[in-house]
């Protein structure tokens, strides 16, 4: 039997990891719609007209990102209990199966139930504001502002840094995941400008890592940037970020001791 | 089966727990490995299981590096450490969800065990109390049939009768393909079960992996006068006299006193491993 990736033994990882933890899964989904029912239908009640398309994507970002942050962040979160860990690293099942089903839930399993349930609730609320006639606009995901692609783009990235962070931190996954998420990203801007001001030979305004510097002259505001036409490259970016770490996710599971 | 060669191993290099350990441990045995807490018994069995990783050396199980936790390794072994993690699922539906993992798994001797050890078969895992939690994953652990069997203090939790019922269900799941190590500090609830001594001491030293026969045949473990003390290799205050070991100089086949023996070794007396370290040869001169 192979022992990195063997189909029949990856369904009953799959089967086992359903089976101990679909209630503990019904019972989040069902927050997260009662959540999105209270949030947008509060939102919507306070509102002198009905939810706009507009409104509800901004709602559906919000919940994509945050929900699926919050749940990719506790995916692996039994290895920092110890009891658990041993259970589950000495399942006989390779350390990829096991990965695998992780990564699986909390990427495209998730989304499969996200989005579905978003629709739910937006229908309901449509449905019980009188305001709303029968031409009233629903978002359409493959339309919206942001562009699914992007949107996806942003989610992968975010779920692999949750499953760094899950596999990586003892305790409080999601907390000290997004603290050291802030911690990287003021670390990056900083050393990206003094790198940039380095090579321009100025002080500078403000520059944004794989962005565009800024910097005054008199009244005048100068912008200095390649991004323009680019955006492809950057998405890209993204992309390879979001694969690093999902890697990175891969070889911390693989190697956790306990 | 688990060969252990040159183990160097510590959480930082600074400070190692074991220095070039070397161990084997074969089939058909029940080893017993006893250490005071603190001595490293639990970090050992995690080398074995793959848990943690060696700074140096090599474990291998049934000649497979246990560092990397291969399935194929992992089929073969089943560990029990001493704080389990049960989920929320009754008997049957535990055997449904992990049995499949494990090749040689006797359903059926597990509910023999279930039952010899008074478990409820429909009660869920995570609401028994945490002996009858115990009881059932040593079930499971021995209904597996995988080759190697490792429990880190099992008897923690159990009451006198189910240790009772522990050694004699142990016991009888021996095979001549199997290798059983079980690791305490009570070394009484092992009393009639081990065949092999296996002691760690506080410095991380392996310093006996012997058998009981060859101990006993090298040692006699006895209650002597306090006038004779002085020629004991190791004495206990007793209630009528010393319990003492003494060389057995006749070879008669004396049985081991495990605790008495465990005191001796882990007191620091030197002369008693001495001797039980001599080549045999020695011993008759």
């Amino acid at each position: 039997m192979n022992n990195h990736f063997n189909l029949s033994r990856f369904a009953l990882l799959f089967r086992k990891h359903t089976v101990e933890h679909y209630k503990t899964y019904l019972m989040s989904l069902g927050v997260l719609l009662g959540a999105m029912f209270l949030i947008m239908g509060t939102a919507s009640y306070m509102a002198v007209s009905p939810m706009q398309a507009t409104e509800q994507s901004i709602f559906f970002l919000f919940f994509l990102m945050g929900a699926g942050m919050v749940f990719s962040s506790t995916v692996f979160a039994q290895l920092g209990d110890k009891k658990k860990a041993i259970a589950f690293l000495t399942l006989p099942a390779s350390q990829f199966e096991k990965y695998l089903v992780g990564w699986l839930y909390s990427f495209p399993i998730y989304l499969l139930l996200f989005i579905p349930s978003f629709y739910l609730i937006v229908y309901i609320l449509l449905i019980i504001d009188p305001r709303v006639g029968p031409e009233h606009e629903v978002m359409n995901i493959l339309t919206s502002e942001p562009p699914m692609h992007i949107l996806l783009t942003f989610y992968a990235l975010f779920n692999a840094l949750m499953l760094v962070g899950s596999a990586y931190f003892n305790k409080h996954h999601f907390i000290k995941t997004a603290f050291a998420g802030f911690l990287g990203i003021l670390l990056l801007y900083n050393l990206n400008k003094q790198v940039v001001q380095a090579m321009l030979g100025r002080d500078l305004s403000s520059v944004s890592p794989f962005s565009a510097a800024y910097f005054m002259e008199g009244d005048k505001r100068f912008d200095v940037g390649a991004y323009e036409g680019n955006e492809a490259l950057m998405l890209l970016l993204l992309v390879v970020l979001a694969l690093v770490s999902w890697i990175v996710a891969y070889f911390k599971i693989k190697e956790k001791q306990v | 089966m688990i060969e252990i060669k040159n183990l160097s191993f510590g959480y930082s290099r600074k400070s190692l727990l074991f220095r070039n350990l070397n161990l084997t441990l074969q089939e058909g045995h029940i080893y017993g490995l006893l250490g005071k807490n603190g001595a490293g018994k639990s970090t050992l069995l995690k080398n074995m299981v793959g848990l943690v990783s060696p700074l140096e050396g090599s474990c291998q199980v049934n000649g497979l590096d246990s560092r990397k936790r291969l399935p194929a390794m992992l089929g073969d072994l089943y560990f029990i450490p001493e704080e389990i993690y049960m989920p929320s699922l009754t008997a049957r539906q535990f055997v449904a969800s992990t049995a499949p993992f494990y090749p040689f798994f006797d359903e059926e001797a597990f509910y023999r065990y279930l039952s010899e050890f008074e478990v409820p078969v429909h009660a869920v895992f995570s609401k028994m109390s945490f002996g009858q939690q115990k009881k059932a994953i040593i079930a499971f652990g021995l209904a597996t049939n995988t080759s190697v069997l490792i429990m880190d203090e099992p008897t923690n939790g159990l009451d006198i009768p189910s240790k009772v019922q522990f050694r004699r269900i142990i016991a009888s799941a021996l095979t001549e393909t199997r290798c059983i190590i079980i690791s305490t500090h009570q070394v009484r609830d092992l009393d009639s079960l081990i065949d092999t001594l296996v002691v760690v001491v506080h410095d991380r030293e392996i310093v006996l992996n012997e058998s009981l026969d060859a101990i006993g045949e090298r040692l006699t473990f006895t209650t002597i006068p306090e006038s004779e003390a002085h020629s004991a290799l190791y004495t206990e205050d007793a209630l009528r006299g010393k319990q003492a070991i003494l060389p057995n100089l006749m070879g008669n086949y004396s049985k081991v006193d495990m605790e008495l023996l465990f005191n001796a070794i882990t007191s620091g007396n030197t002369s008693v491993t001495e001797i039980l370290q001599r080549p045999h040869y020695e011993q008759s001169l």
